[in-house]
C-alpha cells in the first residue's frame, strides 16, 4: 500500500471506523484518538500491507486499539460515567432506533464488536472472526445471543409502553 | 479422619466446611481447629458467592454452534434461532419460505419475528471524521521537512543578495575568477614551474571581459603576455576551479589560436582539471590576505548534506568573513557548477 492507497483508505474507512468506535467509546475525543491511532499504526505497516486487505487491517488495528482503550479507561471509570448518563439520557423513549441504541449499549462489548462489525460493514463471519482473533463458530454464537438480547430488551419496552 | 487439620492444611477443610462436605467427624474436628485459631475464620460477609445463573445453554445457542442449517429442527423450542438466522440472511429461498409457512401455522411467533427483525442496526452516515485531512500523508517523492525547505530558501537568497552587492561594489574590490594557469618563464619565484594565477590579467575570459590591463595593447585588442608587472594589483588566489571547464576551454582555444598565428607563443593556456593547491611558501605575502575555500566553513551543513543526498549530487556552501588580515567570500558548488566570490581584507 503506497501513500495514494494509504489516503485513499483514509477517505474510505476512516468515517466507518470513527462510527464503530464511537458506538463503543460513546466519547468523540476518545474515539477521535483512536482513529489516528488507528492510521497511524497502519501507516508504520504501509508498505507490507495489500491494498485489498487495508479495510480489514484497519478494523483490526482498530479493534485492538479500542480494546486497549477500553481496558484503561475502564479501569479509571471514565467510561461507565458515560455510560451511566447515556442510559439516563434515554430512559423512556418509543423511536425504536434509541430504544435499539440503548439495548446495543447494554450488550457486553464483544457482542457489541461482532454485532456492528456485521451490521455496520457487512462482513461475514470469517472476517469479523479475524478481526477479533475470535473463531467463526464464536462469532456466530455471539451474534445470535447478541440478537437475542436486544429482541427480548425490545419485547420488554413495547410490554412497558 | 486420618490426616491432622493444621494451619498447613485447613484451607481445603475450610472449604469443604463451607460448601458442607464434611463429615460428622470431620467436622468436629475442623470446628475444634476453628475455635482453637479464630483468627483463621472467615466472616461470611467476606465471603465471595457465585450467583446462580439463570442462563442456561439453550437450544439457540446449540443450533447457532452447528454447521449448515437443518429445518427438520424447526419447532417452538428452536424457532428463535431460525428467526435470527433468517435476519442473518443464513437461510435460503426454500428455508424461508418453510419458516414462513410454519409461522402462519404458529401465528403467536409473529411478534417475535417483528422484532427480530428490528435487531439490526445500520450506521448513521451523518457521523463522519472529521481530520481525515490531517491524517493524509503527501504523495510522490521524498518529503522535505519545512525547516530544511526555509533554510535552502533562505540560503539561496543569501547567496543571491551577497553577488547582487559585491558586483555593484565601484572599486571592483571583488570580482570573479576564472582557474587557469600559464607556464610563467618570467616569474622569479615560481621560474619554471607551472603555477596557478587564476583570475591573472594575462588571460582574459568570457567573465574578464571588462577588466582592462597595463599589458593590454589597444591596437589590436589584445594584450601582450610579459612579464609580471611589479605595480601590477594581486589577484586573490583561488584554489578550486569556478568556471566550467568548457567556458574556459572554448575561451581559452580561441587565445591560443590567436597568438599562435602572431607567432606569439609566450603563453601556452591549458585547462586545469582538478584544482591545483598552491604552495603557501612561493606565494607573496599579499596573497594570503585572501581567504580559501578551504579556510572558509559551511554554515549550513545539514543543508547542503541533505540537499546533496536528494539530488545525489555534490553540495557544499561555504563562507568566510572579510577580517583586517583576512579577506571573505563565499563558495558554493552543486554538481560541476561551482560559484566562489571573493572581498578583499579590511
Amino acid at each position: 500500500m503506497n501513500a495514494k492507497d494509504y489516503n485513499n483508505a483514509i477517505d474510505q474507512y476512516a468515517d466507518n471506523i470513527f462510527r464503530f468506535v464511537l458506538k463503543h467509546t460513546r466519547n468523540k475525543m476518545l474515539a477521535d484518538d483512536i482513529v489516528q491511532e488507528t492510521f497511524a499504526k497502519v501507516w508504520e505497516k504501509h508498505e507490507d500491507i495489500q491494498v485489498e486487505k487495508a479495510k480489514s487491517y484497519l478494523f483490526t488495528t482498530a479493534y485492538h486499539c479500542l480494546v486497549d482503550v477500553m481496558k484503561k479507561e475502564a479501569r479509571s471509570g471514565t467510561l461507565d460515567g458515560i455510560e451511566r448518563q447515556g442510559t439516563q439520557d434515554s430512559s423512556h423513549l418509543f423511536d425504536i432506533q434509541k430504544v435499539l441504541q440503548e439495548a446495543l449499549e447494554r450488550l457486553p462489548e464483544i457482542q457489541k464488536t461482532v454485532v456492528l462489525l456485521r451490521d455496520y460493514e457487512g462482513y461475514h463471519y470469517d472476517e469479523i472472526a479475524e478481526i477479533t482473533g475470535l473463531t467463526e463458530s464464536q462469532v456466530k454464537v455471539y451474534i445470535f445471543r447478541a440478537r437475542q438480547t436486544l429482541k427480548t430488551y425490545l419485547k420488554d419496552i413495547e410490554l412497558v409502553a | 479422619m486420618n490426616m491432622p487439620i493444621t494451619i498447613e492444611n485447613y484451607e481445603a477443610f475450610y472449604l469443604d466446611y463451607l460448601e458442607g462436605n464434611l463429615s460428622g467427624e470431620t467436622l468436629v474436628a475442623f470446628e475444634a481447629f476453628l475455635a482453637a485459631h479464630p483468627e483463621l475464620s472467615v466472616d461470611d460477609d467476606a465471603l465471595v458467592t457465585l450467583p446462580v445463573s439463570e442462563e442456561s445453554f439453550d437450544a439457540v445457542q446449540k443450533l447457532s454452534m452447528k454447521k449448515g442449517i437443518n429445518m427438520d429442527d424447526l419447532n417452538a423450542e428452536t424457532i428463535e434461532f431460525f428467526l435470527i438466522a433468517r435476519e442473518e440472511g443464513l437461510l435460503s429461498q426454500e428455508q424461508s419460505a418453510h419458516l414462513n409457512h410454519w409461522l402462519e401455522a404458529n401465528a403467536h411467533y409473529q411478534q417475535d419475528a417483528r422484532l427480530y427483525a428490528l435487531t439490526t442496526f445500520e450506521a448513521d452516515s451523518t457521523i463522519v471524521y472529521e481530520g481525515k485531512a490531517g491524517l493524509k500523508k503527501p504523495i510522490g517523492g521524498r518529503v522535505i521537512p519545512m525547516w530544511f525547505t526555509g533554510l535552502a530558501v533562505a540560503a539561496g537568497l543569501a547567496l543571491l543578495f551577497t553577488i547582487g552587492i559585491n558586483q555593484n561594489e565601484p572599486n571592483g574590490k571583488s570580482e570573479f575568477h576564472p582557474t587557469v594557469a600559464k607556464v610563467d618563464t618570467n616569474s622569479n619565484s615560481n621560474s619554471g614551474k607551472v603555477t596557478t594565477h587564476k583570475g591573472d590579467d594575462t588571460v582574459k575570459t568570457d567573465n574578464q571581459k571588462s577588466v582592462q590591463s597595463d599589458n593590454q595593447t589597444p591596437s589590436n585588442g589584445r594584450k601582450k603576455v610579459n612579464k609580471q608587472q611589479p605595480s601590477s594589483p594581486r589577484r586573490p588566489v583561488y584554489q578550486r576551479s569556478i568556471l566550467h571547464e568548457g567556458t574556459v576551454l572554448a575561451s581559452l582555444e580561441k587565445r591560443h589560436a590567436q597568438l599562435s598565428s602572431n607567432g606569439d607563443k609566450t603563453i601556452t593556456p591549458m585547462v586545469i582539471s582538478q584544482p591545483t593547491k598552491v604552495v603557501p611558501e612561493t606565494l607573496p605575502t599579499e596573497d594570503l590576505a585572501f581567504v580559501t575555500v578551504d579556510e572558509m566553513k559551511n554554515p549550513i551543513k545539514p543543508v547542503t548534506t541533505r540537499l546533496s543526498e536528494t539530488l545525489n549530487t555534490p553540495v557544499d556552501f561555504r563562507t568566510a568573513k572579510a577580517a583586517k588580515k583576512k579577506g571573505g567570500g563565499f563558495y558554493f558548488k552543486i554538481g560541476k557548477v561551482e560559484v566562489s566570490h571573493q572581498t578583499a581584507s579590511l
